[in-house]
């Protein structure tokens, strides 16, 4: 790139740079690149095709700090680190909702993006939040890294290099999507105890953040006790929002709002899940289908329904429409009560359904049974937000039905069969003890459960998306025209078969006595 | 691919294989089969068979090929005729196998 090369830059980015370039240096690109005055404030459309052809010299972009960017696009940033070498303060977020908005309408950047942002050296505070097309991030090519909010990225499944950040004094991290896999996490809660003034983690993170050993059950004393340093001791009581803890746990309901809760409940809940798990289930020897069963039960025999929060302000403290949502849809969220939480679910027996999903993910995953939180709509679904089909179809427009929105689980570690841990313990507490939301197919649940767009295969692209849907029908044929198996004698068969059956004959007569 | 994997790598790669076949091809199989499979399944090798990898001949083993085929003739051949061709193109294969004539070092020998 040459000095005076001029640069053009996507809208949303350059929107952000005209807008630092004139707050803090005094270069007013509109009159430089239209004439006209400089605009504050929402832009019109027209605006925002004129910004497509403004340019910029390498000079001013080399100016820039900071850049707090909405609403971009997959390859907006894609040379970020490059166009913009001494930026110190990068936001990155987004406010659609890839769960019920047609995916051509969810602004995300992807993971091109965000491996430039990973290339920012000079940064020193990072959000990412709301992007939808993100898998994983690296941070460990950002030294300088002090402060770090990563949350409600729903296909973020991983996030590495968080135990190469000797600077970092700020971690937020939460409603990241469901496996959420942060490397090292207790290892850089201990190695920064010094530095880390303020911890705020996803509730399902907290086995991950004391180094949890879910095959024996230790965790890591010394993780535990960084927390403990760090947070200045653990309070009792110190339990809500309003809570002084500087380690804290939160649930995220939406973009909007979330379930906080401060480290002595979430060391109570804790102890509560292990008691729960260590009396439904052997210490070894179980399946996972024994594990998802057992627990199912226990919510089901345990846990009930708060049919009331729905009429009561003092619960819900208001109902509230999350964006993309129709206008009269009343979530049943209490800030105070936190009956959306696996707090509630597992502490009080009383929640709504993601309550339920919740309590649920953090019992299984204390097993190392990977989940994930499924949004859904009670009904039939004819819909077909999860069709890979309308998901990848540029004209496919749903009316969506103003039913009851709802939360379900899926069993990653078991074929993605769903389960609804909320209606089997209805269906329980009125006597019908079949449980038959439990681990059902797509096909199956989606008879009276409309799955939101993220069940189409969850991806960051559609080109991915379009890939994937290719690979599962080629491997479907080939199974069914039987060209697969075309270099195949029965004796290999055979073979397999029988190593199978002695297994599943192992299994049978398992020690702990099952029979399935 | 040829090379030699373990019983529970090929559980792994069946699990994959099952997973992208999705759910009438679950809904056939036996709990206890689809139990063993996911438990003893090698869950860290199992991780390079993502939803972008491509399955066939090529990615997965032969003993994950064979215990897939015996799947398909045990639970999810719908009718008697779709289980006779394939056990008939396995049986043809065999009998390839045992009229292939002796390789050139064979012959030395």
């Amino acid at each position: 790139m040459e000095n005076d090369e001029l640069i053009k830059l996507p809208v949303s980015l350059a929107s952000e740079v005209v807008r630092q370039l004139n707050n803090f240096h005094r270069i007013n690109k509109w009159k430089e690149c239209c004439g006209c005055e400089y605009k504050s404030g929402e832009l019109t459309k027209e605006d925002l095709e004129k910004l497509k052809n403004f340019t910029f010299t390498k000079e001013e972009l080399g100016k820039i700090w900071k850049l707090n960017i909405v609403n971009a696009s997959a390859g907006d940033l894609k040379n970020i680190a490059e166009l913009f070498p001494n930026l110190r303060i990068l936001s990155v977020e987004s406010s659609s909702d890839d769960a019920y908005q047609v995916p051509r309408n969810v602004s995300s950047i992807g993971d091109e993006d965000i491996d430039s942002i990973g290339k920012c050296r000079s940064l020193e505070n990072l959000t990412i939040a709301n992007q939808a097309r993100i898998t994983d991030i690296d941070l460990s090519q950002l030294p300088k890294l002090r402060e770090a909010n990563i949350s409600n990225n729903t296909n973020l499944v991983a996030i590495s290099g968080i135990d190469k950040l000797p600077e970092l004094d700020s971690l937020t991290c939460y409603g990241n999507e469901g496996r959420q896999e942060i490397k090292n996490l207790d290892k850089a809660i201990v190695q920064n105890k010094e530095k880390l003034k303020r911890i705020d983690l996803d509730v399902q993170l907290f086995p991950k953040a004391i180094g949890y050993n879910h095959l024996d059950g230790t965790y890591n004393q010394e993780a535990m006790d960084a927390i403990e340093y760090i947070n200045g001791g653990i309070r009792k009581g110190s339990s809500r929002i309003k809570t002084d803890d500087k380690v804290t746990w939160t649930e995220s309901l939406n973009i909007l709002s979330n379930i906080t809760i401060g480290t002595h409940s979430m060391l109570e809940m804790h102890n509560k899940a292990c008691q729960i798990l260590h009396e439904i289930l052997p210490p070894n020897n179980f399946s996972t289908v024994d594990a998802v069963v057992a627990v199912e039960k226990y919510l089901a025999e345990n846990v009930t329904y708060a049919d009331d929060a729905c009429n009561q302000p003092s619960r819900t403290l208001g109902g509230y429409t999350a964006p993309g949502r129709p206008g009269n849809v009343r979530m049943m969220i209490s800030y105070e009560k936190g009956i959306n939480g696996a707090y509630d679910c597992l502490m009080h027996n009383e929640c709504v359904c993601q309550g339920y999903t919740r309590g649920e993910r953090y019992l299984l995953g204390l097993k190392g049974i990977k989940t994930s939180e499924v949004n859904c709509i009670g009904g039939k679904d004819t819909l077909g937000l999860a069709d890979p089909k309308n998901y990848n179809d540029d004209t496919f427009n749903p009316s969506l039905p103003k039913g009851a929105y709802h939360s379900i689980i899926r069993i990653d570690d078991y074929y993605c069969l769903y389960s609804d841990p909320c209606w089997n313990a209805t269906y329980y507490q009125r006597g019908d003890k079949s449980m038959p939301y439990t681990l059902l197919t797509k096909e199956e649940i989606s008879k009276d459960h409309i799955l939101s767009f993220r069940e189409a295969g969850i991806s960051y692209n559609n080109t991915s998306q379009v890939k994937r849907s290719k690979i599962k029908e080629s491997f479907e044929k080939s199974v069914k025209h039987n060209a697969l198996f075309k270099n195949l004698g029965a004796s290999d068969v055979k073979a397999q078969r029988a190593s199978l059956q002695q297994d599943v004959m192992g299994i049978v007569r398992g020690a702990n006595g099952r029979t399935y | 691919m040829e090379e030699h994997i373990n019983k529970s790598q090929v559980y792994a790669e069946v699990y994959a294989a099952l997973s992208a076949l999705g759910g009438e091809y679950i809904r056939k199989t036996p709990q206890k089969v689809l139990d063993v499979i996911a438990d003893r399944r090698d869950k860290q090798y199992g991780q390079k068979f993502d939803e972008n990898t491509p399955l066939n001949e090529k990615t997965l083993s032969k003993e994950a090929i064979a215990m897939l085929a015996s799947l398909k003739l045990d639970y999810w051949c719908k009718t008697a005729s779709e289980k006779q061709t394939l056990q008939d193109l396995l049986s043809l294969h065999d009998k390839k196998r045992s009229k292939q004539p002796l390789s050139k070092d064979n012959k030395k020998a």
